[in-house]
């Protein structure tokens, strides 16, 4: 029907400087040649997470894609997209803030809805910059701990199981794959404090020290509900205590 | 407003055909006159145009607008702390109104604001003694008589030179500028902050609105545009991604963080979807000449309030209502991302947003009456009056469809008109279509 001609016209969508080219633009139901440009083969490429390879999606008999599909896979189409939208946003060069926060923002909701619901609902994207953190990729501040939060919201839920533990330990295993680049980030940030810094532009520099060196080895008491930015670990606290003590001696 | 054919008659000037990506349109603003008309590109590059004065033989027709001046505003950067590159692309122009025969305008990237000014110059003077017709020293033994030097004319020279550059007031990205009605200071807005600066000083501004949370994890709304009253020196508004806006007074405190005023219309609980929150986010934030209402840009809808009622707008207009049901497939392709602008005619009765498929759109608030418009060059008709379009209905709904309707699924949605300006007194209107600059004019009523 139509919707070949919607999608037959991105393809002449101009290209941008430092985007990658959104090739999501065909049908995600259909073969996976000519694909994304970049697939980061890290933990995300685990079938979970994979989209455009072999996501079944049923194609209703009105030809149009989400409305005709049942709520809660229409849900999940949408919340995989979200996670590959943000993933593809940490890989950018400087990710639009706007469009960063939008898209957790409907992540959020996504996740509250299904864990009201009593559905687990699979981790936010890791970001795992390759370069020095900017005021967006802060690293997290609040490290709680994880399994008795996570717990406590269990018996809350009325009919369904307790939070499986898949969940916490996908979570947890994000936590642990990118507690390193965070700590080498932070460590950069210590080994940067005890520089010169006046030959730095000054408020470039206060944008970048304060922000990711106090928020990130403050040990934070609060505990609250793991979101999509939020990665709380309290291996990372220990951690970011060990690094402080050493490097500030 | 009326129906297609006759009653709008444009005069169309097609000015610039670039393909390259650099050359993609991503700003233009009239000046205060509307003889100036300025753009900006990817590429940093700024762009002036000049109305030429109207001939006498088409006395209702305005002149046409011809290249003034062009200029490098912003060069790509590096910024070497964070190993990250700066766009050179232009996001903002305003200009600032006019003091003396010279024009300034303020341009800026993401991170740093500039002044330019530009200044005509079509005298020289002639008749040194001392030197020669090129400039070389004479021999004073060779001087016999004295002449008084004269200023002769010259061709046109239009200089732009930078007179300030406003750096380093901002960690991220500046979304807006907006030169206050005292003329003496400006604002600047990006994701999180808001600051005020003053014409005259670069290494000093005030933050006068910061939404950053000690916790970045816990972002959940951001500034995307900000605007200072027309008349009130010490209003000024901005809008977030969650579809609210704020009026500010400064003369409340230093720090505007609470509003004066907050604008937002309740969320229709019947029409929530997933996407509710991300087409809610306003793109563009206008105040009416008038200065009593404000103009807003979602994603589907143009919305006009009233700034003495915050629960809601006054006016809501559809500008793409077909989309409503492509969601799903815009957020794919990140179409629902897209920032349109709008803007209000001189009178405040008309306002203008761009869609998809290189056309835009034009509401009339009086008559209730809305039109579609292609921005479209028919080179063997220069001067063709504006089809109207029609995006077709669909027919299982059972709408009747006209031959030439546009139909939904046809649509191209990499040709969107972001950028929209209006000439501050008269009917011309320029639209940015990715690459080309269009420049419309209504011979019917051209001053409205």
């Amino acid at each position: 029907m139509g919707q070949m001609g919607f999608f037959s016209f991105q393809k002449s969508m101009r290209k941008r400087k430092n985007v990658i080219q959104t090739a999501s633009m065909c049908r995600l139901d259909t073969d996976t040649t000519g694909k994304e440009v970049d697939q980061p083969g890290d933990v995300l490429s685990s079938s979970r997470y994979l989209l455009g390879r072999g996501v079944k999606r049923k194609r209703s008999a009105s030809g149009e894609r989400a409305p005709g599909l049942p709520y809660p896979q229409q849900r999940q189409l949408i919340l995989d997209l979200c996670l590959h939208k943000l993933q593809r946003c940490y890989a950018q060069a400087e990710p639009s803030l706007r469009r960063s926060v939008l898209l957790a923002n409907t992540l959020r909701r996504i996740q509250d809805e299904m864990r009201r619901e009593g559905v687990d609902p699979p981790a936010a994207p890791a970001p795992s910059p390759p370069r020095a953190p900017t005021p967006r990729h802060e690293p997290p501040p609040s490290p709680c701990p994880p399994p008795p939060g996570e717990e406590a919201h269990g018996p809350g839920s009325p009919p369904p199981p307790p939070p499986p533990p898949p969940a916490d330990s996908l979570f947890g295993s994000f936590e642990i794959a990118n507690s390193t680049s965070y700590l080498t980030d932070l460590a950069l940030d210590d080994i940067f404090e005890d520089i010169d810094t006046s030959m730095y532009d000054s408020s470039d520099f206060s944008a970048l020290t304060p922000s990711a060196v106090d928020e990130g080895l403050k040990p934070a008491p609060a505990c609250a509900p793991a979101g999509p930015l939020q990665f709380c670990l309290s291996d990372l606290n220990e951690l970011d205590h060990i690094m402080e003590v050493l490097v500030r001696s | 407003m009326g129906e297609d054919a006759d009653t709008r008659k444009i005069n169309h000037s097609f000015l610039r055909d670039y393909v390259t990506e650099a050359d993609v349109i991503s700003t233009a603003e009239f000046n205060h006159t509307g003889d100036l008309l300025a753009t900006g590109d990817k590429g940093g590059r700024v762009v002036i145009f000049q109305r030429e004065p109207a001939s006498k033989a088409e006395s209702c027709c305005h002149g046409e607008y011809n290249v003034y001046s062009t200029f490098q505003s912003h060069e790509p950067d590096f910024d070497y702390l964070k190993s990250l590159e700066i766009e050179e692309k232009i996001n903002k122009i305003r200009w600032i109104p006019q003091l003396n025969a010279a024009h300034c305008l303020l341009s800026t990237n993401d991170k740093t604001i500039k002044l330019w000014k530009v200044s005509e110059r079509d005298r020289r003077p002639e008749g040194y003694n001392l030197k020669d017709e090129e400039g070389r020293v004479k021999d004073p033994s060779t001087v016999t008589a004295l002449q008084v030097p004269v200023l002769k004319h010259t061709d046109l020279m239009v200089e732009v030179s930078s007179r300030r550059v406003f750096a380093n007031g901002h960690t991220f990205h500046v979304n807006s500028i907006s030169v206050n009605s005292d003329c003496e200071t400006y604002l600047s807005a990006d994701d999180l902050r808001i600051n005020l600066w003053h014409l005259d000083i670069t290494d000093r501004c005030f933050n006068i609105v910061d939404m950053k949370p000690l916790n970045m994890e816990e972002l959940t709304e951001v500034i995307t545009a900000a605007e200072f009253h027309p008349q009130h020196c010490h209003l000024f508004g901005y809008s977030s991604s969650k579809g609210s806006i704020r009026l500010c007074d400064m003369r409340a405190a230093a720090l505007c963080d609470r509003h004066a005023k907050l604008f937002e219309e309740p969320e229709d609980p019947g029409s929530r979807s997933f996407f509710s929150e991300i087409i809610s986010s306003i793109s563009d934030v206008k105040f009416s000449h008038s200065g009593r209402y404000l103009l807003t840009r979602d994603y589907l809808t143009v919305k006009v309030w009233d700034l003495n009622m915050e629960r809601g707008p006054i006016e809501t207009y559809q500008v793409h209502d077909y989309l409503r049901s492509k969601l799903c497939s815009l957020y794919e392709n990140d179409c629902i991302f897209d920032k349109f602008e709008c803007a209000w005619n001189s009178t405040d009765s008309v306002i203008m947003t761009g869609t998809y498929n290189n056309f835009f759109r034009m509401f009339d608030r009086e008559s209730g009456q809305d039109v579609t418009l292609e921005a479209v060059q028919d080179s063997s008709k220069p001067c063709a009056v504006l089809k109207t379009r029609r995006i077709g209905s669909d027919g299982r709904r059972g709408g009747r469809r006209r031959r030439d309707d546009v139909s939904v699924d046809s649509l191209d949605f990499s040709k969107r008109i972001l950028h929209v300006a209006w000439h501050p007194a008269h009917n011309i209107i320029a639209i940015a279509a990715t690459n080309n600059l269009y420049i419309f004019q209504d011979r019917a009523a051209p001053n409205m």
